[in-house]
């Protein structure tokens, strides 16, 4: 028997573990870590639970090509030949920017950053993006215009020592539940919470302050609180003036009487009374902290909700110390390294614009290329619109299921049937593997090496456990078969180890971040030399640019809102057990038990008018699609209002959401659209 | 009586090779102390208390009864050599003998007893973790005993089988330090669990409220832990995992806590939240108290350390004695 030191391959926050491999290569259990600073010998049921779907039977073992609408195994070699000649025939065909690539925030740093590595210098694309544009691409892009960063700005180990926390969006105990019972521990120890959530979320149970207001009105509710904040002198002026900039442009926006908690309550649906509460709390607390996660950022309004959590923090000075900090809880376990590592289309590792020549002159040197691209590429959201204007030619997706996740399922099966060449690299047959031309067998976390980086910038070890099953390949392995087969002779690896060390002299918040130096316990970013110790709290002294810049901003409505024909708020999101679009969660005993079937909420009394009764199934629709959910009748949500998980292919909450997207980030406002529903009998 | 150093320990536990697989408290390659194999990692049988429950090796977090394919069922062999556990605390031992019995009392659990009949049990305690912790004696609940006072084990064995061992040990010395290992023990032993009884004597009194349970259930993000780590815990699922014709049938750790443990395939629940949170604690404390006289609590105090939001079981039982007493 042995024991492998791993980092959970579920959610951004990082959890440690051993997994128990028995003497016939099979995992047979979790040991948690006790000594890793973040779970300290926790975890929660899916970390527990993280292994059993990893020998699945339904694992895809070999390459498969579809001829005559069935899939045939093939070869490795005969599929590698076909994608990069199929590629390269596109490109010639129709330009180098025909072809798109989609990155995986599930797989490794080291394979997100071949990734890229191989649409830009190979493939000559700045077509490279990722998940992260669904869920906090919003973040980056309002985090890095406020402070020069996109990351959360604090450690986890923060939320013990705040003495207010503004959890805004997030159901922290159900996504990040090593995260969210600490936010428990807090409360018990003495802090104030506010939560933010129209939904009874559990840390709203015991939430001091439990504010429901009506989704997408975020922008008007902090705009109000920062009215409250400014007109009861309770803004923080010496923080304000040396470490800031355009205030008055906040002072202008903010304190205009739209944003009166008496007008704001029209919007919202909050009490005025729990607005100026909220606010003053904040304001006067010695140390608070802001925790926010989709609610904010999955909205055609994102970045303009991700600044004012930024701006709320610099108007109070809750930011740079311990316990404090405007905190985005990124989702998978290593959506942050995907975007660290240059997985989107305007960057290269560490944030390094594609766009500046003296940039692109370093890579090129580093990859022995002439010339790299330099224009901004394509969004995951704008290529799959891309591919459904016949724009976009090829799409090779590694890791990522839009089918599931992406927003307006019929859209995307439309644009993905469009494409000449759809490329899927998966550990699984999904519902988007399905559609592909060529299917190539991935791996997961127990079978390769590399590092993950957690939602506190934290980069961790991933260990094999045990060989990779039937002829399946390390991704990294194959990202590099992929180059040499493309004529690039200079993605040829021994291990993610070297891969590391070529990032390490390319990135500088990532140079001295070393296998050897965190063998034991991860190093957080910026950790620029072999013997910095890494930053657990940013903007300790100046902002990563400077000052901190407050800008304009000003609510706009989401974008479908209810009406005679589609009178409820449809809201979507995830439950605890299962995780996201269900291809390891759905192969696990317990956690599949807990939550086997698509459901919706509704309030009793919303149930009561349309004759629901709870666990009845219903039709759930939009003006995308229809879908069938059993109905669950609670006033968790309030009337008005629907939420629905995303985990389920049978009932697929994407089929309903609306593809409209933030104009800076793209990212689709998967939390608002306009439904109606009923019986199904 | 016998006594013997550490280096003698590691020697004669070598010595078992042959006869046993053996496992002892070792050091993982963070620093997580687990049982393992001597050549795994850096023994160290001085630490304390191990996090993962020892009692796993007999009830592992998954298991295979057997597979079956076109009708016939084949059973894994077991040609494994016994199991020798060192290094259990008293409270782990005290475990090892709650599931013993849960094991064999009504059924006969056939995949527990293979991996438990012929298996070697040694519980170390006395003064452990570089003096910083004094881990009480177990006096019984397995086969040997090596009690440390600082500089040597001194030898109990309890069983024909700890005492084949213990005629293996040559060194003798006056039991008197072992004796005063003894006595604290039991001054240690009546403190740890007066506030479990005390808040077993309150539920069985019928005085702890619903109200109370809903905001223990309310501070309980359901992650598990507190079962997965608890000795005492049985609780399983089993399932089969088909592959094609091919099916495996597969015992899992389940938490009773967990809403599904108990949903009918209606969709109702006849337990709430409060209820689970509830019966997870009276389980130990009410349950076990009627059927068998006595706790099902070994105070291991795992729970207490794991649980995320701090509910653990004598953190549940102090709430209940300042509020319900």
């Amino acid at each position: 028997m042995k024991r492998v030191l791993t980092t959970c391959p579920y959610c951004g926050t990082g959890c440690n573990f051993y997994l128990m491999v028995d003497d016939g290569d099979k995992i047979i259990g979790v040991v948690p870590s006790t000594e890793n600073v973040v779970n300290k010998g926790q975890l929660c049921i899916k970390g527990w639970n993280s292994f059993q779907f990893v020998q699945h039977p339904d694992r895809l073992t070999h390459p498969l090509v579809r001829r005559n609408g069935a899939f045939e195994r093939i070869s490795w070699e005969e599929a590698i030949r076909a994608v990069v000649g199929k590629l390269k025939d596109i490109q010639a065909a129709h330009g180098n920017d025909a072809i798109a690539f989609f990155s995986s925030a599930k797989t490794t740093n080291e394979e997100n950053y071949l990734m890229m590595k191989l649409a830009r210098a190979v493939f000559k694309t700045n077509n490279i993006d990722h998940c992260a544009r669904l869920c906090h691409s919003s973040t980056v892009t309002g985090l890095t215009g406020a402070f020069g960063s996109g990351a959360m700005t604090n450690s986890i180990s923060c939320v013990e020592e705040a003495d207010v926390i503004f959890v805004i969006g997030s159901n922290t105990t159900e996504q990040h539940p090593l995260i969210g019972s600490r936010v428990i521990k807090a409360k018990r120890n003495g802090a104030k919470l506010v939560v933010a959530d129209n939904r009874t979320i559990r840390l709203a149970r015991m939430a001091d302050v439990h504010i429901r207001h009506k989704n997408g009105t975020d922008v008007v509710l902090l705009n109000a609180m920062m009215q409250v904040i400014i007109a009861e002198g309770l803004e923080n002026r010496t923080f304000i003036e040396a470490r800031t900039e355009s205030y008055d442009k906040l002072k202008d926006t903010v304190l205009n009487p739209k944003y009166s908690p008496e007008r704001a309550s029209l919007v919202t649906g909050v009490p005025a009374d729990q607005i100026r509460q909220a606010a003053r709390m904040i304001a006067q607390a010695p140390k608070a902290m802001i925790i926010y996660s989709m609610g904010i950022t999955q909205h055609s309004h994102g970045v303009d909700n991700v600044r004012s959590c930024a701006h709320l923090a610099m108007l109070t000075g809750q930011i740079g110390i311990s316990g404090t900090g405007v905190n985005p809880l990124r989702g998978q376990n290593n959506v942050q390294g995907a975007c660290d590592m240059g997985g989107i289309p305007d960057v290269y590792t560490g944030y390094q614009a594609v766009t500046d020549p003296d940039v692109r002159k370093k890579f090129e040197a580093a990859w022995h290329v002439d010339r790299l691209p330099g224009q901004v590429g394509e969004t995951v959201t704008t290529a799959i619109n891309g591919a459904h204007e016949g724009k976009i030619k090829a799409l090779y997706i590694m890791g990522e299921n839009p089918m599931i996740s992406d927003p307006d399922t019929r859209h995307v099966r439309e644009a993905l049937q469009n494409l000449d060449l759809l490329v899927v690299q998966d550990i699984f047959m999904t519902p988007t593997a399905e559609l592909a031309h060529i299917v190539l067998p991935g791996v997961t976390y127990a079978e390769k090496d590399g590092t993950f980086t957690s939602t506190e910038r934290r980069v961790q070890r991933v260990r094999k456990a045990i060989e990779p099953l039937g002829e399946s390949r390390p991704d990294w392995r194959i990202l590099c078969d992929v180059a040499r087969e493309a004529g690039y002779p200079h993605m040829a690896y021994q291990d993610p180890r070297q891969v590391m060390e070529e990032i390490n002299a390319l990135t500088p918040s990532y140079g001295g971040i070393t296998y050897d130096r965190i063998e034991k316990l991860g190093l957080q970013w910026p950790c620029p030399g072999p013997d910095h110790p890494g930053t657990p709290i940013l903007h300790r002294d100046r902002f990563t640019k400077g000052r901190g810049a407050f800008m304009a901003t000003e609510y706009r409505p989401s974008m479908e809102l209810p009406d005679a024909d589609y009178p409820f708020v449809l809201t979507t999101g995830r439950v605890f057990t299962q995780y996201h679009t269900g291809t390891m969660t759905r192969r696990t005993q317990l956690l599949e038990r807990e939550e086997p079937e698509a459901f919706v909420e509704i309030h009793p009394q919303s149930a009561k008018d349309l004759g629901i009764r709870n666990g009845e199934p219903v039709f759930v629709f939009t003006r995308r699609g229809e879908v069938q959910a059993k109905a669950r009748v609670t006033d968790v949500v309030p009337p008005g209002v629907l939420f629905m998980p995303f985990h389920f292919e049978e009932g697929s909450a994407n089929v309903l959401t609306n593809n409209v997207l933030d104009p800076l980030a793209k990212i689709p406002e998967f939390k608002v659209c306009a439904a109606n529903v009923r019986k199904s009998g | 009586m016998k006594v013997i150093g550490e280096a003698g320990l590691v020697e004669l536990l070598k010595s078992l090779l042959s006869d046993y697989q053996v496992y002892v408290p070792i050091e993982l390659s963070d620093g997580t102390r687990v049982m393992g194999t001597m050549d795994e990692g850096p023994v160290s049988l001085l630490g304390g208390q191990v996090a993962a429950k020892p009692t796993a090796f007999f009830f592992p977090q998954m298991d295979s009864l057997f597979h079956f394919e076109r009708g016939a069922i084949r059973e894994g062999a077991s040609k494994e050599k016994p199991i020798c556990l060192v290094g259990l605390s008293a409270a782990d031992a005290e475990g090892l003998a709650f599931i013993d019995r849960f094991y064999n009392i009504d059924f006969r659990d056939e995949l527990y007893n293979k991996r438990r009949e012929h298996s070697l049990v040694a519980v170390i305690s006395g003064k452990l973790g570089n003096g910083a912790r004094f881990e009480p004696l177990a006096g019984k609940n397995c086969d040997i005993e090596f009690a440390y006072d600082g500089s040597r084990f001194y030898v109990s064995a309890y069983t024909p089988k700890g005492q084949a061992l213990e005629r293996r040990i040559s060194g003798e010395d006056s039991a008197l330090p072992f004796e005063h290992l003894q006595r604290i023990s039991i001054a240690q032993g009546q403190e740890s669990k007066t506030i479990l009884r005390h808040a077993s004597q309150l539920i069985l009194a019928g005085k702890v409220t619903d109200d109370f349970w809903q905001k223990i259930a309310d501070e309980c993000i359901a992650c598990g832990s507190c079962i997965f780590y608890c000795p005492t815990c049985t609780c399983f699922d089993v399932y089969d995992c088909r592959d094609g014709d091919r099916s495996e049938r597969i015992r899992c750790w389940d938490a009773c806590l967990l809403g599904g443990y108990s949903r009918e395939a209606s969709g109702h629940n006849p337990r709430n939240e409060a209820e689970r949170s509830r019966r997870r604690i009276s389980h130990k404390l009410e349950a076990d108290m009627l059927r068998f006289g006595e706790l099902g609590c070994v105070d291991c105090w795992r729970c207490d350390v794991f649980c995320p939001t701090g509910i653990g079981i004598h953190a549940v039982a102090k709430r209940i004695v300042d509020r319900f007493s």
